[in-house]
């Protein structure tokens, strides 16, 4: 049984938790694998600074550092932000899937030009770093929000009624205005709008959370981790530092 | 129980295709006319493009939940996507972005007839600033053992410590060259083929597949036509 390690950006309960594995219903997996996700320690409010991506780096380091000790044969990091994913590949040997790189590249197998549908457009940063990363902003028709404030602990329950048709309405003006080929759902804490807007878009819609477990599970298959050229060890992991920071976080 | 048609090229192609999919996917591999085999020149890749159309524009009403196109060339993609809905996962297209997945910047290691299709693929896809290098190695395409594995050692190598690849994408079908080349390397080496069939199935998984606003429909859908052509051809013979 191969098992994965599906970093949560945020320390939550139990019961937001839930939220964040209902992903797995939403896509079909083989069988052989298994997913177990687990919150940060360390983390800002949300990702809309500077100073929040620093935090994020650092929790979702702390959170993964030990993946392959642990048994692990892949970590898939839920937030399209990629925190922590480069910091991570430079630490260990087993791929790690970072939703939002992932999310763009499929996309691109998918059609021309994709678009990000975000809630609002505090996260608009988040997309524009990879995009400066992977040297695809040519790709990329827009990066389009529906000027909703998101929740990332209850994600969008009983809001649906009001989110659902403001996020479509947005997409279709990423695909009649901007010609977007392909909608990139712009947070994994978007999921449970991923249905509705598939059933109403004359495009693909990539819910990038699922994305990344079906690529945990080409990589461990295929063998293909990333590439230690691309991603240089560092020469001592400060393992036991971010030990103490982690405890020191989870104490406050 | 997802079905999966490979087409490949007459020729060449691995033996173990099916090693790396769910246990319930079923693949069947399709060879290309041999009457329009060829990769080398621009009227070669035309007719491949017919061959790959006829090889797969009845995926659907003969069931295949999605198609793998398993040469590097990707011959025949973008006709096959303007007449199917099923997911169709050209090998070339991934391999180069899965490339950027694991790296950022890749080469492409090329058998020497396939040098000038790879090189104007990496510039079709917009590919360039990411593309560390094409370089080609003389085997025959499928050859693997002796001096072509040399061969393409030798270049693949140059890719990575003098061009600054990080990831290698082979564009070749050969058995397990991909695997005997990483074992001697410091980076990733991409198998495509294998790499379409985990794609296809992922996009499956996931109730995905390509934009039709890409690839729009033909207004006049042709099969029996592309079919009659394809079946003149295989009448006069291989060239």
């Amino acid at each position: 049984m191969a098992r994965v390690l599906v970093i949560v950006p945020f320390p939550m309960d139990a019961e937001n938790l839930e939220k964040r594995k209902a992903q797995l219903r939403s896509v079909k997996l083989g069988e052989g694998i298994d997913f177990e996700f687990r919150p940060v320690r360390i983390a800002p409010a949300n990702y809309v600074s500077q100073q929040d991506a620093v935090l994020a780096d650092i929790g979702i380091l702390e959170a993964g550092i030990a993946a392959q000790e642990e048994g692990f044969d892949a970590v898939c990091i839920d937030t399209v932000s990629d925190s922590g994913m480069s910091a991570l590949r430079s630490v260990l040997d087993i791929p790690v899937i970072g939703a939002g790189r992932h999310a763009m590249l499929a996309a691109l197998m998918l059609g021309e030009k994709f678009s990000i549908l975000a809630m609002w457009d505090r996260w608009r940063h988040l997309y524009t770093k990879t995009l400066a990363e992977l040297g695809l902003a040519h790709k990329c028709a827009s990066l389009r929000s529906a000027g909703l404030q998101p929740n990332n602990q209850s994600l969008l329950a009983g809001k649906e009624d009001e989110f659902f048709p403001a996020l479509h309405k947005a997409a279709m003006r990423c695909i009649e205005e901007d010609g977007a080929d392909v909608i990139i759902l712009g947070s994994t804490t978007m999921h449970e709008a991923h249905a509705y807007l598939a059933e109403r878009l004359p495009v693909p819609i990539i819910n990038p959370g699922p994305l990344t477990y079906r690529l945990a599970d080409a990589a461990i298959k295929l063998k293909l981790s990333h590439s230690r050229v691309a991603y240089p060890a560092p020469q001592a992991p400060a393992l036991t530092q971010l030990r103490a920071m982690g405890e020191r976080a989870a104490a406050i | 129980m997802p079905r999966l048609l490979m087409i490949l090229a007459v020729g060449g192609g691995p033996a173990d295709l099916g090693s790396a999919v769910d246990s319930d996917a079923i693949v069947t591999i399709r060879r290309t006319d041999a009457a329009l085999a060829g990769f080398a020149s621009a009227h070669d890749w035309t007719l491949a493009d017919l061959a790959v159309l006829a090889a797969g524009q009845g995926a659907e009403s003969e069931g295949f939940d999605a198609v793998c196109l398993g040469d590097f060339g990707d011959y025949g993609a973008g006709a096959l996507r303007s007449v199917l809905r099923v997911p169709v996962v050209a090998a070339g297209r991934s391999a180069m972005l899965h490339a950027l997945t694991l790296g950022s910047r890749f080469s492409v290691l090329v058998p020497a007839a396939g040098y000038t299709r790879a090189k104007k693929l990496v510039t079709e896809y917009g590919l360039a600033a990411q593309c560390a290098s094409v370089r080609a190695f003389p085997a025959a395409e499928g050859e693997q053992s002796g001096p072509a594995f040399a061969a393409a050692l030798t270049a693949a190598k140059a890719c990575v410590e003098e061009d600054g690849a990080d990831v290698l994408c082979l564009a070749s079908t050969g058995d397990d060259l991909a695997a005997q080349l990483a074992a001697e390397l410091p980076v990733p080496v991409i198998d495509p083929a294998r790499l379409t069939l985990k794609l296809a199935e992922s996009f499956l998984g996931l109730g995905l597949s390509q934009s039709r606003r890409s690839w729009p429909e033909p207004q006049v859908r042709k099969p029996e036509l592309v079919e009659a052509l394809v079946a003149a051809a295989r009448r006069v013979g291989a060239r």
